[in-house]
């Protein structure tokens, strides 16, 4: 789901609309408002911890550079995710298949309760790592859907695919996921 | 009852906290393995990087992009000088290779040939500037291949995605 927007906060669509009419603030309003959502997106899908900011700069970048091809058929959050999943592709080509991606980020957060956090970590830990070895349609579906809880209409148009081929594609990233994670 | 595929759609929300599961719900949830294994990859993802998308910073990666964005449009207009060139070679190429089989060689008193030639129309350089008009010259002294600045289209196949929207981008302006 798109992060909470109050009935008097503009649409993702008009701000698009205000940007592209020359008002800076309605960008502004928009990296603030999916910043956070495309960062989690890009660690989960194997983007190493220190990477993470300067991937979700570039791909909002590459975003407002052809905010035009933005078609409203998905939604503004998909839409950046779909060019946050070709950046990193990018990136694993340039680097020539290397792992972009440290899978190994294991600096574990201050929490109160170690014990549950390790293993919370841990089940964690082996999701990404999981996430790494599927199919990029299959992760794609599986993060917009458990992540951020998106429709599989929203997903299909959004990865160019149709909402029963999403769920299908669902459905197969769990089924390996199960068996990567065991 | 509720079946696996309803408590998988009500997964997203539930680990979201968006929504809770209803005692039914649960009670599926604790004698079902497959489902209580998929909860389990929900739920995780669901919580990944959250800590990663706490620590940026939102003013920080602001600032970088609008940024950016500002430099974009000088690039693309620093870019127009050569997108001018690349055009102008291209048409010049295209022009030389309509008039060529026509051409037999020098003929003395007969001028007329080269005339044609230059009596084309080629109403775009009537606006160019004078130093547009000279990267058109540069450009076509250039190498076959080089007309846009910087890219050799011999070596398309070797690009990948980003670079050749660069190319596009140059191209299209």
């Amino acid at each position: 789901m798109s992060p909470p927007v109050r009935a008097e906060e503009p649409s993702d669509a008009a701000l698009v609309a205000a940007y592209r009419a020359g008002d800076e603030g309605a960008a502004a309003e928009l990296v603030r408002r999916h910043l956070g959502a495309v960062g989690r997106f890009l660690y989960a899908s194997g983007a190493g911890r220190s990477d993470v900011e300067d991937l979700v700069q570039e791909t909002l970048f590459r975003a407002f550079r052809k905010v035009d091809s933005w078609r409203r058929e998905a939604s503004f959050r998909s839409w950046l995710f779909t060019i946050a999943g070709n950046l990193l592709r990018d990136e694993y080509r340039k680097r020539k298949g290397r792992q972009v991606i440290s899978i190994d980020d294991r600096e574990l957060p201050d929490r109160a309760d170690p014990e549950a956090d390790l293993a919370a970590n841990e089940t964690e830990r082996r999701v990404r790592e999981g996430l790494t070895k599927l199919p990029r349609l299959q992760r794609e579906v599986f993060l917009l859907r458990a992540q951020e809880g998106r429709e599989y209409a929203d997903i299909a148009a959004a990865l160019g695919t149709t909402p029963g081929a999403a769920r299908v594609h669902y459905h197969h990233a769990v089924k390996r996921l199960k068996e990567l994670v065991k | 009852m509720t079946s696996c595929e309803q408590l998988s759609d009500r997964m997203p929300a539930v680990a979201r906290g968006e929504a809770e599961w209803t005692a039914e719900e649960a009670s599926h949830l604790a004698g079902c393995e497959e489902c209580r294994l998929e909860w389990e990859l929900v739920s995780a993802a669901s919580g990944l990087g959250r800590d990663v998308a706490a620590e940026l910073d939102a003013h920080y990666v602001t600032e970088r992009v609008l940024g950016r964005l500002r430099a974009a449009p000088r690039i693309r207009r620093q870019r127009l000088g050569s997108i001018v060139a690349a055009l102008a070679a291209a048409a010049a190429v295209a022009l030389v290779v309509w008039a060529g089989p026509r051409y037999t060689g020098p003929r003395t008193g007969s001028p007329q040939r080269s005339v044609d030639v230059a009596e084309i129309p080629l109403p775009e350089l009537d606006s160019l500037g004078t130093s547009e008009l000279e990267a058109v010259l540069q450009s076509l002294d250039a190498p076959i291949g080089t007309s846009v600045e910087g890219v050799d289209s011999s070596g398309l196949d070797d690009l990948d995605t980003t670079e050749l929207e660069r190319v596009l981008d140059r191209l299209e302006g």
